[in-house]
């Protein structure tokens, strides 16, 4: 199995995905903090962008910026074929590993921990 | 000027404080320097636009200077993290990058030290030796800005013209130190460590490119491939 998506490297992907054609670093940023209802830095997000675009999971491509941005360029961001399979790839993972526990996971280990008791 | 703070038309003449309109130019200008050169412009607009859009019409204009500067800060970490770790940064430098880091911060530490004997001591002619001991300094510092935070790749040129000032001057020192009837220890160390820094910079910096420039790519048209 290729090397399995750490759960930042998911939020990412998955906020592309969602994002469709808008996929640019400051709406990746907030889709990412809504998705994981917490504040995320700019460097993590950017970090993780160049990663995952280094393992040709993601491709980018430039657009003219608006003039809120002084003019500068928009890097948009597109889920490569490499990059579904990973996301698969983890949610199959992640539901295998689930599938062994019975649901809620707190009651039974505090079955485990009285019986141990 | 772009990253100035101007006053929109509603407010002239009015006793109000000229709007915001851009985070701190200085923080701005840092942080280009700071990222690679394919993000400089992207990440920057990304973050401004954030400031502008986000940030500063709900909070004051001194905490969005302080979350533009957090912003900063969390970047130039990973990106300064990112180079030293990452596979591409070690096959890129291989084993050249710690000796170059060592050696540019050693001399770095010499050149101020003997700047600051030469102006203690002040010998006859002890202006010029402050003058190439600083600029000893500077070359080192100039090197590990250079290569571990991307300042810019036209910098290069004129660290590799720096790196064979370093080797010119190492060699004059050390054959000067050996013809001379007084051998110096911390000459002859100098010497040899200038002479060290300057291949290692030259190994690691390569042959000057020609036609290399530090502005990005041409805009395309959003396309992925």
């Amino acid at each position: 199995m290729a090397d399995l998506l750490g759960t930042f490297e998911q939020a990412v992907l998955l906020a592309i995905l969602h994002l469709g054609p808008e996929a640019y670093g400051r709406a990746i940023l907030h889709q990412v903090q809504t998705s994981l209802r917490r504040n995320v830095s700019a460097g993590s997000v950017y970090t993780t962008l160049d990663r995952l675009e280094a393992r040709s999971l993601i491709a980018s491509a430039l657009a003219e910026g608006t003039p809120a941005r002084g003019g500068r360029p928009r890097r948009y961001y597109k889920i490569a074929a490499a990059g579904m399979r990973a996301l698969d790839d983890a949610h199959q993972t992640i539901t295998a590993l689930w599938k062994s526990v019975p649901w809620p996971a707190k009651a039974r280990s505090a079955r485990v921990r009285k019986v141990a008791l | 000027m772009a990253g100035q703070s101007k006053v929109s038309p509603g407010e002239k003449g009015s006793s109000m404080k000229p709007r915001k309109t851009a985070p701190p130019p200085w923080a701005e200008q840092l942080l280009e320097s700071l990222l690679p050169v394919r993000d400089r412009q992207t990440i920057t607009g990304d973050l401004r636009e954030e400031y502008l859009e986000a940030i500063l019409p709900t909070t004051r204009p001194l905490r969005a200077d302080l979350w533009y500067l957090r912003q900063l800060a969390s970047i130039a970490s990973r990106s300064l993290a990112s180079h030293f770790f990452t596979s591409r940064s070690l096959a890129m430098h291989g084993i050249l990058l710690t000796p170059l880091l060592l050696a540019s911060l050693w001399t770095s530490i010499c050149g101020v030290w003997l700047a600051t004997m030469e102006s203690i001591l002040q010998h006859p002619g002890y202006p010029t030796r402050i003058a190439i001991a600083l600029g000893v300094a500077l070359i080192g510092l100039a090197t590990i800005l250079s290569r571990f935070l991307h300042l810019s790749t036209r910098g290069e040129r004129w660290l590799w013209i720096a790196a064979v000032a370093l080797i010119a001057l190492g060699g004059y020192a050390f054959v000067n130190n050996l013809l001379t009837s007084h051998f110096e220890g911390f000459v002859f160390l100098l010497s040899l460590s200038f002479i060290l820094q300057g291949f290692l910079m030259l190994a690691a910096l390569g042959w000057p490119r020609a036609g290399a420039s530090s502005t990005p790519p041409p805009l395309a048209k959003t396309t992925f491939s």
